[in-house]
């Protein structure tokens, strides 16, 4: 039922880009998702589309494991590009049947959410595929350290956040295990209304979680063996540090974030135009 | 003065609406540096429980249990106590809190706050303790049981303890990783670590040097593995020979005769030697 | 008459991706009707994929499974296969989920769209079977019974749906030596009295030789032995090829064959081991020629394989 668990899997490898700071790359993933929603060129797409390869490459992540986040997206997609594609009627009608019309604007801009959205799946997927669960939840720690002076138990959340993730794999394969238990005894999760097949999950949600609360149970054991909250002054094996790589990152995304938006105020279309001529 | 010394020790616990369990009662042994053990007995005897008195998981209802002398009831004691007796549980999946290997094997040392230099020290030494250096920046979730059981010895390593406790740390694990973790307790042993082992596998009790029996909340046999398995305790705890002393007693029937009582494939082989020739 | 027949399977798990790996390659058997098949191999030799092919939890990729008559590749008689083949995972006890064992035991049977009646009649039954006395525990929750209780009851809810093919998936693990020796206890009650054929999958040798009839061992997705168990551990050189662990009486006669007492190489239980012995002392007296010795052993190490049985 759940065979692709890769959205937002850890994809270990030694490069520039796993080795930045962990709250620089959440700041730019930030920068460019608030980014790329003001692109509206092909030339904006393009250079877009050209950083991410970049960052990709030197990454050193298959282009698979960027894809495959897609992959889990596709349908919200497809949905709004059919969406767009019948719903824009102003433009030149470029085809039309009954009551169903596509306009040029219609394709212009079906074409353009449909980037948008997949650059902006691949963009964001390359938090979590170089940057480890540890590390994000010592990088919002270290973000949230403000709310500390308002009494928010901070490193207690991260802790949390990164036990979530930790055990994300885990709840997945067990909930395989038991959906194939149960299908063997004749369950079944696809057939009858919405309510039958909530009810059909019953057999499935329980067990999981009774074994939930019981390997809570179990890691508070092995979190306590190993002297968790043994004192106010917990140290860390790895220090988040700002280096130069991280300064040139930074500036990169602010070039790119400014770009945009000079490119879409000051340059209205023109790029497009010089670029793509007549066709646009 | 012993390494660990058990004075009395009984313990039970709520089972809801007054009802108590007694897990343990009159519970008395001492260890000392060195030792290799196995504390045996069937589900439900009490060894698990045992087990958690030992680190300050819990405490005693009754008598005392003392780590270099130091009382678990003392709570200002009780991160000294837990730092040097360390614990492997059951599950290799629910006690890794970290995604990343190493990570996870700093988690301890973080906590007690050890410098940053010494973890990284300390996390290098305990992985090639191990013998997982090689996989130290991969996700947890993509080992095998025995390679998951590694990591947590490590993240216990990582502590520095004297004292290892195997709570049926090789139960879930197919005969390659039961044969992954003993070699590994065996090396700590001989590098001087005391180790506590739980198990129900007879084959494994064999191999210690001292077996603890428990049955129904009492020690009912603590001796050599030669001394123990020649003793009545071993049916009384409803646990099983080993196959080499299971043998060894269908042989004596066939008229053999084994002066030494056997436990071992090696004592089972010799002993069939010297009477065979 | 076949139970199970499974023919020219194949299983590639992430087809066309990067991570595409072969599970099973070729696979081929038969199993006859009343035999106890031990499947070994280590882990990620597919034994788990296989498994999942004989009740069509797994979707056919190549070839076919076939199981009482019933094909895997027919999706009309897809339910009717589940209900015929009786899979009992690895730690079932962590699949039960109602508020009481009856309820939970007849979970199978209701979704067979039986009346109340035989519904009721199965779940007594099965929990007579497994050592569950009805009337002690029928009411009770299944959360509070102890372990080996737990993993009874969750076999008993298997055992309900009557298959007439039962597949175990390490069905010991993690117990202690008592809950082990009622669940293989159980195991030989159910073939006698619920389902003939059983395929039991199982890391421990020592438990393979005291109860399957036939082994078939994979390693790498591919059938690498298949066999007796006399035969298929008595083929030294064959099973050191396929990875099989030797059972435990196996291995001592091997340390006594290096010894100068040569045994024969199809013991594999203790009780076999020590029967051989007792011959092999017993007939020492009469001769005296080392070589001949060997022979003598291996002849009544043979004999005592249609005798003894475990």
């Amino acid at each position: 039922m759940f065979k692709d668990i890769s959205f937002g899997q850890y994809y270990p490898a030694d490069s520039v880009i796993h080795r930045l700071d962990p709250r620089i790359k959440m700041l730019l993933t930030v920068l460019f998702i608030v980014g790329i929603f003001f692109v509206d060129s092909y030339f904006g797409f393009m250079v877009t589309a050209a950083l991410l390869l970049v960052v990709i490459l030197l990454a050193k992540l298959p282009m698979m494991s960027v894809l495959k986040s897609v992959r889990a997206i596709i349908f919200i997609v497809i949905f709004a590009a059919v969406i767009n594609l019948f719903f824009i009627k102003s433009g030149e009608v470029l085809w039309s049947w009954k009551s169903l019309q596509i306009t040029d604007n219609g394709v212009h801009t079906t074409i353009k959410i449909t980037l948008r959205l997949i650059l902006l799946i691949c963009g964001a997927s390359l938090l979590p595929l170089t940057t480890t669960p540890v590390a994000i939840a010592d990088g919002t720690e270290s973000l949230l350290k403000p709310l500390k002076y308002i009494k928010v138990p901070v490193h207690d959340i991260a802790m949390i956040m990164s036990i979530a993730l930790r055990f994300i794999p885990t709840l997945f394969e067990e909930t395989n295990k038991i959906i194939a238990a149960q299908k063997a005894r004749g369950a079944s999760f696809d057939t009858g209304g919405l309510i039958a097949r909530a009810k059909a999950m019953l057999p499935v949600l329980i067990p999981l979680f009774v074994n939930s609360f019981r390997r809570a149970d179990e890691l508070a054991f092995a979190m306590d063996a190993r002297c968790y909250n043994a004192t106010e002054n917990r140290t860390k094996m790895k220090v988040m540090k700002i280096d130069w790589a991280d300064v040139v990152a930074f500036f990169v995304m602010a070039a790119y974030f400014a770009g945009v938006l000079v490119e879409r105020y000051a340059f209205t279309g023109i790029m497009d135009g010089l670029i793509f001529g007549g066709l646009v | 003065m012993p390494q660990i010394e058990v004075n009395n020790v009984g313990y039970a616990y709520r089972l809801g609406e007054g009802q108590t369990v007694r897990a343990l009662r009159g519970v008395s042994f001492t260890v000392e540096r060195g030792e290799y053990i196995a504390l045996v007995g069937m589900n439900g005897s009490g060894k698990s429980t045992l087990a958690k008195l030992l680190n300050g998981l819990y405490v005693p209802s009754a008598g005392d249990v003392l780590i270099d002398g130091v009382n678990t009831r003392d709570e200002e004691r009780t991160f000294d106590i837990r730092r040097k007796v360390g614990m492997v549980f059951q599950n290799p999946d629910n006690q890794m809190v970290a995604t990343i290997i190493e990570d996870d094997v700093a988690f301890g040392p973080e906590n007690v706050g050890v410098p940053r230099e010494e973890i990284v020290e300390r996390v290098n030494e305990a992985l090639e303790a191990v013998g997982m250096t090689q996989f130290r920046t991969r996700s947890a979730s993509k080992l095998s049981g025995g390679q998951k059981q590694r990591v947590a010895i490590a993240g216990v390593l990582a502590m520095r303890p004297d004292i290892i406790v195997f709570d049926e740390s090789t139960s879930m694990l197919d005969p390659e990783g039961r044969r992954e973790i003993l070699a590994v307790a065996r090396k700590l042993n001989d590098g001087g670590i005391t180790v506590i082992t739980i198990t129900h596998n007879m084959d494994e009790a064999a191999q210690a040097d001292r077996i603890i029996a428990l049955r129904k909340g009492r020690i009912v046999a603590d001796g050599t593995p030669k001394e123990v398995f020649a003793s009545a305790a071993v049916a009384e705890c409803g646990l099983m020979l080993p196959p080499a002393a299971e043998t060894a007693r269908l042989l004596a029937e066939r008229g053999f005769s084994f002066p030494d009582a056997v436990t071992t494939e090696d004592e089972l082989v010799e002993g069939i030697c010297s009477q065979s020739k | 008459m076949l139970a199970i027949e499974v023919k020219n399977l194949s299983y590639t798990y992430s087809r066309k991706t990067p991570y595409e790996k072969r599970a099973l390659d070729n696979v081929c058997f038969a199993v006859e009707e009343g035999e106890f098949v031990g499947l070994i191999g280590c882990t990620g030799s597919g034994k788990s994929t296989l498994i999942q092919h004989l009740n069509g939890l797994v979707k056919l990729q190549e070839g076919e499974v076939t199981v009482k008559g019933l094909k895997a590749s027919d999706k009309n008689s897809l339910r009717q296969l589940r209900f015929t083949v009786g899979m009992v995972f690895q730690y079932p006890e962590y699949q039960l989920f109602e508020d009481t064992v009856a309820k939970d035991i007849a979970f199978g049977p209701k979704n067979m769209k039986l009346d109340k009646a035989e519904i009721d009649r199965r779940v007594r039954r099965a929990m007579e079977v497994v050592g569950l006395p009805y009337d002690e525990f029928a009411s009770r929750s299944p959360f509070e019974l102890s372990g080996g209780e737990k993993r009874r009851a969750a076999i008993a809810g298997v055992i309900a749906m009557e298959p007439s093919v039962l597949v175990l998936d390490e069905p010991v693990a993690g117990l202690d030596p008592a809950g082990r020796k009622e669940i293989l206890d159980l195991i030989v009650r159910l073939k006698e009295q619920v389902s003939p054929t059983v395929v039991m999958v199982s890391h421990y040798m020592d438990d393979i030789a005291a109860l399957a009839t036939r082994i078939i061992a994979l390693r790498d997705g591919k059938v690498v032995a298949d066999g007796s168990p006399k035969d298929v551990f008595g083929d030294r050189e064959k099973a050191r090829e396929a990875g099989i662990d030797l059972p435990f009486a196996a291995r001592i006669a091997d340390r006594l064959a290096e010894r100068g007492i040569a045994l024969d190489k199809r013991i594999i239980t203790p009780v076999e081991l020590a029967d051989a012995l007792a011959a092999y002392r017993d007939g020492k007296g009469a001769e005296t020629d080392g070589a001949s010795d060997a022979k003598d052993g291996a002849d009544d190490g043979s004999a005592t394989e249609g005798g003894s049985g475990v």
